[in-house]
């Protein structure tokens, strides 16, 4: 496979998936969408707003932290099933898929393709929702509250947004998880439905035998006996077992999809 | 079509135009709250009312000032959390007017006066959470077992509660303005403005021309209509044999109140603080209110001998002094030759035959023009100091040693920069000094503050001559007969203290900031007397803290 190929191949996924991909972007920003809907039109939200001090616009971006880290954690995953199902199943279902078969690349150079394109797009959106979520929420803090100022929330938005980077290490493994987990499925099941169905049982699955230990693991700990208080040291504490675990899990299940691309009968 | 299809993002256009359209009408269109002239769901003949207009404005405007910015600074959590219980309170989307409507009798046949609480809400939902929240609160705080009834009202339903052991209240609403008052018969007289069957306060034409001489009702708005109150003290206890309201008419009359036409006040945020403005309207004044009115303006020759740092500082004319005494001295022995009780004439005898003094002759007649108080020092040991002009200090110092010796209080004397202070030893480990200095008289409880006033007479730095004295005093048209100064260097404290309650965390002391400085004046015009102040928040903190400490403790008591 020349460079060339390499990068049509490249320019061909990113063509097909950019609209996609933004509109999987926003998705990850409703609950910044909902607040932004809700201070734009009730009155009394944009009061708490303009109200806020540089003591209590920390607190606000210790809640944005670990509120955007459970919508990750929860619905977001179920967003991600929904993104990556369509990443093999529609093309073999509308047969564009066979175009590519007349091309001079090999079947599993296809799939990593596709895999590479779809989780770098995947993950990128899941991390970065937090630091863009913290971003915008600080911005509009530091524009909108008479209060809050550049000198003195500067100091609680770099400590809320490292602890958010690592935070991000750990939602993007897991992303990445359930990414080639639908992934698989996309492969496996040429309808979509069949395979967001597949996803979505996976899923929960998934939150009914480990959901209660990742929510309480990234949700309760950092509120449980804290009288209100935020406390993200968790969020410092990178465990590397577990994502060391999922890593191989996501690649396990990549080379499971390869498997399976490779022996699957497409007419 | 197939064109169009092709071209989704001008439907998107489209419907971003329309989002924005919409939106932009949301915003333009006045809340209710906003342009609310609650006088017009007042009766003519109201005695007169206070208005709060958009209070959710008026806490916008707490928060964009000077001082709660700097206040903010120390008490940052607090200052915010205090704000958002306020703005959860349900309260703040609304106009309110408290008003005195005039006396009514009871159905037990007692006299009362009828006061009503008219609201004007931004919306059906705002009113809504104001009456969940507040009135089942007023309802069941107590705890004790209440007693409902409702009374149709051609066709509003008037809502009387009742509370066990308590004075029962009535509310109605008709939209979203909510009628609230101490008798059902209150209520029904506004709901018979608000349907036309009763004239309007905005008919009333004291009440238009005292409207029209407020210079903004952006804030608060106050009116006191004089005739309607001197109709109401004149009215009271009447055929009945009450000697105590009989008296109270009489002192009435005597000090003028009755020559009062009206009262407007205003409170309005200009300049990121808040100025009070209030017009005695009396053109022809009568009894102790024309002569005080009489008085000549402060010279302010005193505030010279304010040291420059002072905290606070009052000046005043006491011209008329002597009249106005006598003009009281006489009233005073009216009412006391009617109720049977020892006249001011027999206390001031008793005075004269204890100490030797003659009050009138030796105290009253040699005093000068100008009456002086200020307060040296902030913090916890204020120091107070006060300063009399003298037209005749040997009278006046005699006077004063002659009441120590009656007294049996220790005197003794020291020299401080050639001038001669006088230590008077009082009871329970205080003592007075005072001193002359330039024909005035000085004393105060620490002789520190004594020295103080002999050190800026002689060449140190005064308040008058001050800068932020000078910057204060340039709003003033006309010449005062009063005039009232503060530095606001414990003002962050004072309002720690007046927002404080169990939940809050604000700071009582240690905090300082360079405000701007209070002032407030008063002059005599030919129609009447003219109080304008400049404060850092006026009254709005109270009326704030009222709001969250009450309705928030409701919240938490799970009322609603």
């Amino acid at each position: 496979m020349t460079k060339e190929i390499c990068k049509a191949m490249l320019w061909k996924e990113w063509r097909e998936t950019r609209w996609k991909w933004l509109a999987f972007a926003f998705a990850f920003h409703i609950p910044l969408g909902i607040a932004a809907l809700v201070v734009t039109l009730r009155e009394p939200a944009r009061f708490d707003l303009y109200v806020l001090s540089d003591a209590v616009a920390a607190q606000v971006l210790d809640v944005t932290l670990v509120a955007q880290s459970g919508f990750l954690i929860t619905a977001g995953l179920f967003l991600l099933a929904f993104f990556a199902v369509g990443s093999i199943g529609a093309e073999l279902d509308n047969r564009s898929m066979f175009f590519l078969f007349e091309r001079p690349v090999m079947r599993w150079h296809i799939l990593l393709f596709k895999y590479v394109v779809g989780a770098v797009q995947t993950t990128m959106c899941v991390g970065l929702s937090i630091l863009s979520t913290l971003a915008f929420v600080y911005f509009i803090m530091a524009a909108a509250a008479t209060n809050v100022t550049l000198a003195g929330s500067w100091g609680a938005f770099v400590k809320v947004a490292s602890n958010g980077v690592r935070g991000t290490v750990l939602t993007m493994v897991i992303g990445l998880m359930v990414y080639s987990a639908t992934f698989l499925f996309s492969v496996l099941f040429e309808k979509w439905w069949i395979a967001v169905i597949a996803g979505a049982v996976s899923l929960v699955g998934m939150f009914y035998y480990v959901g209660g230990y990742i929510f309480d693991w990234i949700i309760s700990a950092a509120t449980r006996d804290r009288g209100g208080a935020i406390d993200l040291s968790l969020y410092g504490r990178l465990d590397p077992v577990p994502i060391l675990v999922m890593l191989i899990v996501s690649t396990g299940l990549f080379f499971a999809s390869q498997y399976v691309f490779a022996r699957k009968e497409m007419k | 079509m197939k064109r169009l299809k092709r071209k989704p993002y001008l439907f998107g256009l489209a419907a971003a135009l329309v989002v924005i359209g919409a939106a932009a009408v949301h915003f333009a269109r006045p809340s209710k709250a906003e342009s609310p002239r609650l006088e017009r769901y007042l009766p003519a003949d109201a005695i007169g009312f206070v208005e709060v207009n958009d209070l959710r404005a008026q806490a916008l405007k707490v928060i964009d000032s000077e001082a709660w910015r700097a206040f903010t600074k120390e008490n940052e959590a607090a200052s915010s959390l205090f704000m958002m219980t306020a703005n959860h309170t349900g309260a703040l989307d609304a106009s309110y007017a408290v008003a005195l409507l005039g006396v009514g009798t009871t159905p037990e046949g007692k006299r009362e006066p009828q006061f009503a609480v008219v609201a004007e809400f931004d919306g059906a939902s705002a009113r809504r959470t104001f009456e969940n929240r507040v009135l089942r609160f007023a309802q069941n705080s107590d705890g004790k077992s209440i007693e409902t009834k409702t009374e149709q009202y051609n066709d509003v339903t008037i809502n009387v509660i009742t509370p066990q052991g308590k004075h029962g209240f009535a509310y109605a609403q008709t939209g979203d303005t909510l009628y609230l008052s101490n008798a059902s018969e209150a209520v029904k007289r506004l709901l018979d403005v608000r349907a036309g069957r009763l004239p309007t306060l905005e008919t009333n034409q004291t009440f238009v021309q005292a409207r029209a001489r407020a210079k903004s009702v952006e804030g608060m708005f106050g009116f006191l209509d004089g005739a309607a109150l001197t109709k109401l003290v004149d009215g009271a206890g009447a055929g009945g044999d009450n000697k105590g309201v009989e008296a109270f008419k009489q002192f009435f009359h005597g000090v003028g109140a009755s020559s009062v036409e009206s009262v407007a006040f205003t409170s309005t945020f200009e300049d990121g603080r808040v100025a009070e403005r209030a017009f005695v309207v009396a053109p022809n004044k009568e009894g102790v209110l024309a002569t005080v009115a009489a008085n000549q303006p402060t010279q302010g020759a005193l505030l010279a001998l304010v040291p420059e740092d002072a905290v606070a500082a009052f000046d005043a004319s006491i011209a008329n002094a002597p009249q106005t005494f006598e003009q009281v001295v006489s009233l005073a022995t009216q009412l006391s030759e009617q109720s049977g009780k020892k006249s001011p004439s027999d206390a001031l005898a008793e005075f004269t035959e204890k100490t030797g003094v003659d009050f009138r002759g030796e105290i009253l007649n040699s005093l000068g023009t100008e009456f002086c108080a200020a307060q040296l020092s902030a913090g916890d040991s204020p120091s107070g100091v006060v300063i009399l002009n003298l037209k005749d200090e040997q009278a006046f110092t005699q006077a004063l040693a002659k009441i120590a010796a009656s007294k049996h209080h220790a005197t003794s004397e020291r020299d401080y920069k050639g001038v001669a202070i006088q230590h008077v030893e009082g009871e329970n480990g205080h003592a007075l000094e005072y001193a002359i200095v330039g024909g005035n008289f000085v004393a105060s409880g620490k002789s520190s503050a004594v020295e103080r006033v002999i050190d800026t007479a002689q060449g140190g730095g005064s308040l008058k001559s001050s800068a932020a004295y000078t910057a204060a005093s340039a709003s003033v048209v006309g010449q005062p007969q009063f005039v009232y100064y503060n530095s606001n260097a414990d003002y962050l404290n004072h309002l720690g203290h007046t927002l404080k309650s169990s939940d809050d965390t604000f700071k009582t002391e240690g905090q300082s900031a360079s405000l701007r400085p209070s002032f407030a004046y008063g002059v005599m015009r030919a129609d009447g007397f003219y109080v304008e102040g400049h404060t850092p928040l006026g009254a709005f903190p109270r009326l704030l803290s009222g709001v969250a400490s009450k309705l928030g403790e409701k919240k938490e008591s799970g009322a609603e």
